[in-house]
């Protein structure tokens, strides 16, 4: 399963590539990571069918994880990509407009890795 | 002889002109009536004063009568300048008795009256009157009467000089009120008094203006004796029937005029004509002709003359028993006369000099008013000194009021102004707080998230030691070693942003310290859009770049600078969200943040850091360019901005020696350039 995971701190590479490192080992997983909004349809361009799954944050300099999402959903319907985006806590205002423009799921700062896993364990 | 003559025949009474008319002798009957019938005083007065000059010349007893009731009645009546004209003629019939002191007395006295303004509301003055409506012109010309009792005191005194004096100072005022009566008697003096002393030529001219004058104004109360004078005149120059021509023409019109005096001095003049003639019968007639005269007139001095000529004749004609008598009594009169005189000039000499002592007096007690003015002048100089100072010093008292107060409110401006810049800072940390808030989240994600890992990783590590794995044991503790490094750093940003942000709220300015601008503006940046985003959730906007890597730390005062550096992105952040909203298709809302290290030319050492800005929002507007700098300007809504930012921002950038400039484009958007001189 690839997973693209979109956030402008670049430190969330060497996280996830540690909190996933027995998945990424086994292969059960495969990561990779987009910095910015624009950064991450450049690479969906790229690899049209390869990326199932998409980790975006919202807070971004630039093209914002909702623009992304619309965009998204508006270009890349077949096989529409599962789409899960990451809020602050408590965001109300960013929750509903990422459901409106068709995210999938959400995750709430600060991450909990092991309900992640869960989650795209169940995707899986 | 010829001078104690002359003395008594040139001294003439002058009022005709002033209070009361002129009185041929035919009104005599008339006069008496109105007096008895007058109900009024002023009439009464009136007629007073016109008995009064009627008997002058012919009857001294009555004159002096008439005069004194009327000085009673001008003094009852409080009407001053009448009794100036009952004065003068008082002064002329004292005269007369040869009682000279009393005489200048009351010559003085009129004098006063006539000289002093105070009595000229409601003062009568005469219907005939020239100057009737005119108090003042009246008054001065009434002066033609004193100037001549004056000089005919000094004649009568043998002041002959002082007399001429007198009487051209009265032609003078005569002349210059073209007053015809006042010129008769005056040169009429002058002539008599030349004759006297010998000088007949001018005698004879001054005599025949007189003359002229009396003719003109048919004043000729006096002309007989101007005749006499003009007859004395030819006698002396032996042209002996001119001279008794008009001797004849003086008896004339003596006797026309009722003037006794006059009447008499004629057959005087007449008896010496005989005399010189040689005809001692035709001079006796004359003698006791005039010695008849004076007995009527009740004149010693006409007596004295009169009889003495009287014996004369008779010693000529050989009646020594004749001559012998009235010798006698030319010389008892004489010696009487001669006594009484003396008592008298001696008086009068007495007076002149009390006159002049009052005189000095009078001008010693100007001085002291003068000198008393002067201290009173001081005394009101130095109240109004005083006063002045007083308002000075009022003055003074609420400037310096109005100084404190204005100190006052000056200082409660300042602090007024540090609230306001405090409060300025206190909006932009509020703005910040989101920001902070998310930055201050995301590193301690990562602190959390790397030290759960590092203890997971632990645990494995251990396992991996219990398997004896020293491959994989390596390959765990290296990434241990990574994630704490990944701790540490994000544990010093976050500790970073909680220091800026306390330094950005501190109210005092801080201290110059090395500073990374670079890391300073990027902190800044995210800051500002973070804290964008937090209040406004649809807001975005490119971000770019350029930091100069060259740049090193430079020597700033970080949250001053800071505090400029957020401002203007902020600004920028503000400017491309605003042409954001206006729905433009293909506008990128960008924002740019670039700096360059550059070298000063003309400096050895250090350069230039310049921090550029820019947006490509609206731009500013050129009608407002030049205000963006001062304090409390903004283009926000009312509540959203406290115009403090710029002017703060310029202050700050100045303080450090460096310059805050703009460059903006309307449409095309604005670049602001922060320029610090490093070193």
């Amino acid at each position: 399963m690839k997973i693209l995971v979109v956030d402008d701190e670049t430190d969330v590479q060497a996280l996830f590539e540690q909190r996933f490192r027995k998945e990424i080992r086994s292969g059960e997983m495969q990561f990779d990571f987009a910095f910015s909004g624009e950064e991450a349809l450049k690479y969906l361009n790229q690899h049209e069918q390869e990326a199932v799954l998409i980790l975006s944050d919202i807070n971004m300099p630039g093209m914002s994880g909702l623009e992304l999402l619309s965009q998204i959903k508006q270009k890349y319907l077949k096989p529409p990509p599962v789409v899960m985006m990451i809020t602050a806590y408590g965001d109300e205002e960013n929750y509903t407009n990422a459901k409106k423009l068709g995210a999938d799921d959400f995750l709430t700062k600060p991450v909990d890795f092991s309900s992640l896993k869960e989650k795209l364990k169940g995707i899986h | 002889m010829s001078k104690k003559y002359l003395v008594i025949s040139i001294t003439v009474l002058l009022l005709a002109t002033g209070l009361f008319g002129q009185s041929p002798p035919k009104e005599l009957d008339s006069l008496h009536q109105a007096l008895a019938n007058a109900k009024d005083d002023t009439v009464r007065m009136v007629t007073l004063g016109n008995l009064g000059v009627y008997y002058a010349e012919s009857n001294r007893d009555s004159a002096m009568h008439f005069t004194e009731t009327g000085i009673l009645l001008a003094e009852k009546m409080n009407q001053q300048l009448s009794l100036a004209e009952f004065l003068l003629l008082k002064s002329y019939l004292v005269q007369k008795q040869y009682n000279l002191a009393l005489s200048l007395k009351l010559c003085n006295q009129a004098m006063e009256i006539l000289t002093s303004s105070k009595y000229d509301k409601d003062a009568y003055i005469p219907p005939h009157q020239l100057f009737k409506n005119d108090p003042e012109k009246y008054r001065y010309s009434r002066l033609i009467s004193v100037y001549h009792q004056m000089g005919n005191i000094q004649s009568s005194a043998g002041n002959q000089e002082k007399a001429i004096e007198y009487f051209q100072k009265e032609i003078r005022i005569a002349d210059e009120l073209n007053s015809k009566d006042g010129l008769v008697t005056s040169n009429m003096n002058i002539g008599s008094i030349y004759a006297d002393m010998g000088q007949l030529d001018s005698a004879f001219v001054y005599s025949q203006r007189a003359l002229a004058n009396a003719r003109n104004t048919g004043y000729l109360s006096y002309a007989g004796f101007i005749m006499e004078d003009i007859g004395l005149i030819f006698l002396k120059k032996n042209q002996l029937d001119s001279s008794r021509f008009y001797f004849w023409e003086s008896a004339r019109i003596n006797q026309e005029q009722n003037n006794l005096a006059g009447e008499s001095s004629s057959h005087n003049s007449l008896a010496r004509y005989y005399e010189k003639t040689g005809k001692p019968d035709s001079m006796l007639l004359h003698a006791s002709l005039a010695l008849d005269l004076g007995n009527q007139l009740k004149s010693a001095r006409a007596r004295e003359i009169s009889s003495g000529q009287v014996a004369n004749a008779w010693k000529w004609l050989g009646k020594p028993d004749s001559a012998l008598k009235y010798l006698t009594l030319s010389k008892n009169i004489g010696d009487s006369l001669y006594t009484d005189r003396i008592k008298k000039t001696a008086l009068f000499q007495n007076y002149q000099f009390e006159e002049q002592l009052r005189l000095e007096k009078t001008a010693q007690e100007s001085v002291a008013a003068r000198n008393k003015a002067r201290t009173i002048a001081l005394f009101t100089g130095l109240g109004l000194l005083a006063v002045l100072a007083l308002v000075f010093y009022r003055n003074f008292r609420q400037r310096q009021k109005s100084y404190r107060k204005l100190e006052k409110t000056l200082s409660d401006l300042k602090s007024t102004q540090a609230q306001l810049i405090q409060s300025e800072k206190m909006a932009s940390l509020g703005e910040l707080t989101a920001g902070i808030a998310h930055e201050i989240q995301n590193p301690l994600n990562f602190v959390n998230n790397f030290s759960e890992v590092n203890n997971e990783l632990i645990i494995e590590l251990l396992e991996e030691v219990d398997k004896g794995n020293t491959a994989e044991v390596k390959s765990i503790a290296a990434d241990i070693h990574v994630n704490s490094e990944k701790i540490s750093h994000h544990g010093k940003r976050a500790d970073a942003i909680v220091k800026g942000m306390l330094q950005h709220s501190r109210a005092g300015s801080g201290k110059n310290e090395p500073t990374d601008i670079n890391a300073l503006c990027d902190e800044y940046l995210r800051l500002a859009y973070h804290g964008l985003r937090a209040k406004d959730k649809s807001f975005n906007a490119t971000m770019k770049t350029d930091y100069d890597a060259s740049l090193g730390n430079v020597n700033i005062v970080p949250q001053d600078i800071g505090r400029v550096v957020l401002n203007l992105i902020t600004n920028a952040f503000y400017a491309v969200n605003e042409k954001t909203k206006q729905s433009i298709a293909g506008y990128e809302p960008t924002v740019e943040i670039s700096t360059t290290l550059s070298p000063l030319p003309g400096r050895g050492v250090g350069g230039e850091v310049s921090i550029k800005v820019k947006d490509n929002g609206a731009g500013i507007p050129s009608h407002i360019l030049d205000k963006i700098f001062q304090p409390f300007f903004t283009t926000k809504p009312t509540g959203q901005g406290t115009g403090l930012g710029l002017s703060l921002s310029y202050d700050i950038v100045k303080a450090h020696g460096g310059e805050l400039k703009v460059e903006t484009k309307e449409g095309e958007g604005s670049t602001f350039i922060i320029q610090i001189p490093t070193n």
